[in-house]
């Protein structure tokens, strides 16, 4: 299976995934458990609402993140690392060396 | 236009979903761009369309802490993050950050969150946004000076000394930080990462304006580098920011999920961006993003101050905010596409060529 296949099969898991978290905080703000879970804070149940904001934007972060690396490699965009110093050598030239059996 | 009905303290307000996914994405590119989490622009700007202070700074830092791991996992992919010395300064983040939030909310008690926030937020960005550009016109005109003598231009250049002297600081245990190339004390890395959490505690920022130039100026970091590991440190920063604010009942979650969908896609731009600029573009975008949003500042603060009598002050800083949102997108699109024509042989400005990388 080739690489953009690969990347295709993860970006539609992503995008289900994604859309499953955005229905659901759509939704929970609707029915206005997002508000019930603010005042739970002043019941000292503030773990609560730490616990789902803190998990919502890890979770919409992490997701979003990969989704669009995913759609960069399905477009073909291919994303080389930056030389920072004139004397590094490129990311290409280690695997090269590496494959040659001289990495240290 | 969404409402946020059974929160307390926010009733009445209204804000409309676009403008929160636009306000998301274009922070989005200046945040990955320049390595910061754009609370200074997102806290003012969420003031200024309604949000109390308190809500407008707890929001933004969950937003913050979402859209870093954005940002991150695509610096990651580009070698654009030390992970070492990100975690060594959030160390001392972490303690600074409970100070600042205990700061804001006495600050709130007493009745003057809005101007305090908005006050310290002018002092920081006005004086650090100075020094930066003063540091990279100088850094520009070596650059050019190089490309004069028909010399290889390197990926980044700057003449601020100060760093040399901070590595100079031989107080144990000296750490080296081999992806950014430098060694410092562990007590600086620390006395740094508690200044930054004061700031995201009390300003509802990431640090991001402060942490970018004290990695590039303080301890000799290259600015792309300086850039990914600022958004690393803010995953951290900004997350214990946004839980402290959380158990403070400062976070609207809907208003930071919208902005974060917007944002995803911004944050992408911006960081593929740094592929193709030297670091002076990053210093300048930085510096003029800090000048811009000082001035917007100045113009809420006056309104507040004058007891929103000035009508047309309230309008004004509005419109600022908005303004240098789009005026600092379109700088950074502006590199990008001369960049790009460089690339393909077309001629561009003198003075872009040594803002942008060939190839």
């Amino acid at each position: 299976m080739t690489n953009k296949k690969k990347a295709l099969i993860w970006l539609i898991i992503l995008a289900v995934s994604l859309a499953f978290i955005i229905w659901h905080t759509v939704r929970w703000h609707k029915m206005g458990v997002h508000a019930k879970i603010s005042e739970s804070i002043k019941v000292g149940k503030s773990y609560i609402a730490v616990i789902y904001n803190l998990g919502l934007m890890a979770a919409l972060g992490i997701l979003l993140g990969f989704f669009m690396e995913k759609v960069t490699q399905v477009i073909g965009y291919e994303v080389k690392e930056i030389k920072h110093f004139e004397d590094e050598e490129p990311a290409g030239a280690r695997t090269g060396a590496a494959r040659e059996g001289k990495a240290r | 236009m969404i409402t946020f009905p059974g929160i307390p303290g926010l009733e009445g307000v209204e804000i409309s979903m676009p403008l929160l996914a636009f306000i998301g994405f274009t922070v989005g590119i200046v945040s990955g761009f320049i390595g910061v989490g754009g609370g200074y622009m997102l806290t003012p700007a969420l003031i200024i369309f309604g949000f109390p202070a308190n809500f407008a700074v707890g929001t933004g830092l969950a937003h913050i802490f979402g859209n870093s791991i954005v940002a991150s996992l695509r610096h990651r992919k580009l070698g654009n993050v030390d992970i070492k010395l990100g975690g060594l300064m959030v160390c001392g983040t972490i303690p600074g950050i409970e100070l600042g939030v205990r700061l804001l909310n006495w600050c709130e008690e007493i009745g003057l969150v809005d101007e305090m926030v908005l006050g310290a937020s002018l002092a920081i960005l006005s004086f650090t946004g100075a020094f930066i550009f003063w540091e990279t016109r100088r850094s520009k005109r070596k650059m050019d000076e190089i490309i004069r003598r028909g010399e290889r231009l390197p990926k980044d250049i700057f003449v601020s000394g100060i760093s040399k002297r901070i590595q100079q600081i031989n107080i144990p245990p000296l750490i080296y930080f081999p992806k950014s190339r430098s060694r410092i004390s562990l007590w600086v890395g620390l006395c740094i990462g508690v200044f930054t959490g004061v700031l995201v505690g009390f300003m509802g920022v990431g640090g991001g304006f402060v942490i970018v130039p004290c990695l590039i100026y303080l301890i000799g970091v290259p600015s792309i580098i300086a850039v990914g590991t600022s958004l690393f440190q803010i995953i951290i920063s900004a997350g214990f920011g946004a839980a402290r604010h959380t158990m403070s009942g400062n976070v609207v979650i809907y208003a930071s999920f919208i902005m974060i969908l917007g944002a995803c896609v911004g944050t992408q731009i911006g960081v593929l961006a740094t592929r193709l600029v030297r670091g002076p573009s990053v210093r300048f975008v930085l510096g003029y993003s800090m000048f811009f949003g000082a001035a917007g500042i100045a113009l809420k603060l006056a309104s507040i101050l004058s007891a929103e009598k000035v009508y047309w002050l309230n309008l004004t800083a509005k419109g600022f905010i908005i303004g240098q949102m789009f005026l600092l997108v379109g700088m950074i699109l502006a590199l990008v596409i001369m960049a790009l024509m460089s690339r393909r042989g077309h001629h561009i400005p003198k003075w872009a060529e040594s803002l942008v990388v060939k190839d």
